[in-house]
């Protein structure tokens, strides 16, 4: 009976295209957009200082004042990479510096220097150098602090291994959507009630759709996950076992939705969509899209991502594949696992009903 | 004309949601995304400071073109391997000179650490007095761009609802009555165009001033360019969708035939994160995508300050928006 349910979900499931892309496609598509198109920007590799340009003249310089500068520029130079370029027309170099092909304008004159920047559009890296060189032509007396560069070497996340782990959490949340389609359809073809009334019962009908979604979303990871390594060449270095669990918790949890938004969403197309809503504003705030370290500058952004369970998960996976194990790995799957309870807790009983109505039947006929 | 644009205009305002969503929902979703799309090419970091000199501090702060970010001293490790900062200056005395010292603590190096140790070793100085004069600039603000391709597929999209509009009417038999009443059809889609382009344009004008008045940065010497860029847009949404209505007699054919080619090319135009950062063979395909025409032409007047600057982009879109509407509007007129 049980396999019976089950064959006829996973019929239901094979004959929906949408359905299939999403523990196909659906994840490769995630990975490997986001995973190639965010490694620079989220090595903080902005190219700041590249190309930057800064154009200067004489109006009557002294030679204090080209002196400060030289040691000015070269200072700046060293540091940032800029370059700073002589050129003899201050109206073409303003000219240069509005059309954003240098960085700003600096006068050389008798008792200073003026500098001109865009009016509208200065580049961060011109900001940067105006900053500095204001400030390293400043007189005051205060004491040279001395400055110690100190590289952590701590290994970052990079973008290949961020969006494996989050575009994999991202599409096993949209497995739910199986169960509550699966749903969708057996109440539209009036086939739910009818299985609840017979041997098979509420709770087999549902573990057949649990258990036809967990298959599904097994072979979504067994798709995605062994492509995303051959390409970005992850390392599996530590708690793959652990990592793995936190997937299939996440799993769980995603298939408990889809359970209780099927049963009280009762049109096919409109739990879907209810479904897929869910689940998009729970990734995003998870940062499934938009890295979760942008997500945590925002000043009430940084406390809403901590209710996603998919920051949950994010964090937990990040966390273990760097190789450590702590609380936020067993907060993690104890609270997804508890909600996954309570939501198929809540499905059994809207579903309880129609054995209600089964019980008083038996009892009528005995009578 | 007159007559058939109020009449287009009433139906409008009385299907459901649409008038919201053609006027209202580009503000509603630019304040959503601007939160949920906060890419930024500023390098944040943050300051300790465990002494009561603020020399050093204020030195780093006084530089521009970098976001501080308050983090307590037990989350900077967390912080820096996270990717939350870049880069930590911790100010802390010197045992042998008794004075402030700076650590310049990155994760795994920072394009702006030099700038950084550069400001520390002079911060000495910065309690004087400058003799270099700056003049007078816009300050940056939070740009407007980043959320531009999300806005601008958005925009895009409005048009499906003037595409619902000419499906619902061409069910109504509508070519039948205006046939019967002599005006020619050709008129009474441009003027169901002319209706939609006027509340498509008053929600792009309200998503602009709502980002004036919020002091969102264009990034352009004259504003208004950027407005201009945006109606571009409305135009050219408005003859996508009546290019596929004159082959599609359905909603879900025009979604096929429009919407999704659209949300495909958008995503390769910067829709999700910034267009530079996509790899090559996705930008080569972006190029295509008129939405990447007219972003480009935003990109482009920003960097050389004029309109211009946008030409080549502004005329590729009306050509390709005029050649759209006009193949719409001759099978248009002949569909039964």
């Amino acid at each position: 009976m049980f396999l019976t349910l089950l064959k006829k979900d996973t019929r239901l499931v094979m004959s929906n295209p949408v359905l299939i892309s999403l523990f196909t496609v659906l994840p490769l598509l995630i990975i490997l957009i986001f995973g190639f198109s965010m490694k620079k920007f989220a090595n903080a590799d902005f190219g700041t200082f590249d190309d930057l340009v800064i154009l200067y003249c004489e109006d009557g310089a002294t030679d204090d004042i080209r002196a400060q500068f030289n040691d000015v520029s070269t200072q700046i130079a060293e540091k940032t990479g800029a370059e700073f370029k002589r050129i003899d027309s201050y109206d073409e170099a303003v000219k240069l510096t509005e059309k954003s092909e240098a960085a700003g304008v600096i006068v050389l004159k008798s008792d200073g220097f003026e500098y001109f920047r865009s009016t509208f559009n200065e580049p961060y890296g011109g900001d940067i150098v105006r900053s500095l060189f204001v400030q390293l032509t400043s007189d005051g007396n205060g004491s040279s602090p001395a400055a110690a560069s100190i590289d952590m070497g701590v290994k970052r996340t990079n973008a290949e291994v961020y969006y494996t782990f989050v575009g994999m959490i991202f599409s096993i949340m949209f497995m739910g959507s199986l169960v509550s389609s699966t749903y969708g359809r057996d109440i539209a073809a009036n086939t739910l009630t009818r299985m609840s009334l017979s041997k098979a019962g509420n709770l087999m009908v549902l573990g057949s759709k649990l258990v036809c979604g967990l298959i599904f979303g097994i072979i979504q990871m067994l798709i995605a996950l062994p492509i995303a390594t051959a390409i970005f060449d992850i390392e599996w270095k530590h708690n793959t076992l652990l990592i793995l669990a936190v997937f299939c918790t996440v799993l769980i949890f995603s298939l408990a939705i889809g359970s209780a938004v099927g049963i009280f969403i009762k049109n096919e197309t409109l739990s879907y969509r209810t479904f897929c809503y869910i689940v998009l504003f729970s990734s995003y705030l998870g940062g499934a899209v938009t890295p979760v370290y942008l997500l945590k500058r925002i000043p009430v952004i940084r406390y809403l991502i901590k209710l996603s369970p998919v920051y949950w998960a994010n964090e937990s996976v990040i966390s273990l594949y760097n190789g450590t194990v702590d609380e936020r790995t067993t907060n993690c799957i104890t609270a997804l696992l508890i909600l996954s309870v309570l939501l198929i807790s809540v499905n059994i009983i809207t579903l309880g009903k129609p054995k209600l109505f089964r019980k008083e039947v038996k009892e009528g006929t005995k009578e | 004309m007159k007559n058939m644009m109020l009449h287009f205009f009433r139906l409008f305002k009385a299907q459901k949601g649409v008038f919201t969503a053609v006027v209202f929902m580009p503000v509603i979703l630019f304040l959503v995304m601007t939160v949920l799309l906060p890419y930024s090419e500023v390098h944040s970091i943050a300051i300790i400071n465990r002494t009561d000199s603020s020399e050093i501090e204020d030195a780093v702060r006084n530089i521009e073109g970098i976001a501080i970010q308050e983090i307590d001293e037990d989350d900077i490790a967390e912080s820096l391997a996270g990717g939350v900062i870049e880069l930590a200056v911790v100010i802390d005395t010197d045992p042998a000179t008794g004075l402030p010292a700076a650590s310049v603590i990155t994760a795994n190096g920072s394009e702006v650490s030099g700038a950084i140790e550069l400001a520390v070793s002079n911060a000495g100085l910065s309690e004087g007095r400058s003799s270099t004069d700056v003049n007078k600039a816009k300050k940056h603000t939070h740009k407007l761009l980043t959320t531009t391709p999300f806005m601008l597929f958005k925009l895009l999209e409005s048009g499906s609802f003037f595409g619902a509009m000419i499906l619902m009417e061409r069910r109504r038999m509508m070519k039948d009555r205006v046939l019967l009443s002599g005006i020619p059809p050709r008129r009474c889609y441009l003027s169901v165009t002319a209706v939609y382009l006027i509340l498509s344009t008053a929600g792009t004008l309200l998503y602009f001033l709502t980002a004036a008045a919020l002091g969102f940065d264009t990034g352009m010497r004259h504003p208004l360019h950027y407005l201009l860029m945006l109606c571009l847009v409305n135009i050219l949404s408005a003859s996508v969708y009546f290019f596929a209505c004159s082959f599609v007699n359905s909603e879900s054919g025009l979604e096929a035939a429009a919407t999704y080619p659209l949300e495909i090319l958008s995503f390769v135009s910067g829709l999700f994160f910034p267009y530079e950062y996509l790899p090559k063979v996705l930008r080569t395909i972006g190029r295509f995508s008129p939405q990447r025409w007219i972003t480009h032409g935003i990109e482009s007047i920003q960097t050389k300050g004029a309109l211009s600057a946008a030409a080549g982009d502004i005329t590729l879109v009306l050509v390709f928006s005029l050649v759209l509407y006009s193949v719409g509007l001759i099978r248009s007129a002949r569909k039964s």
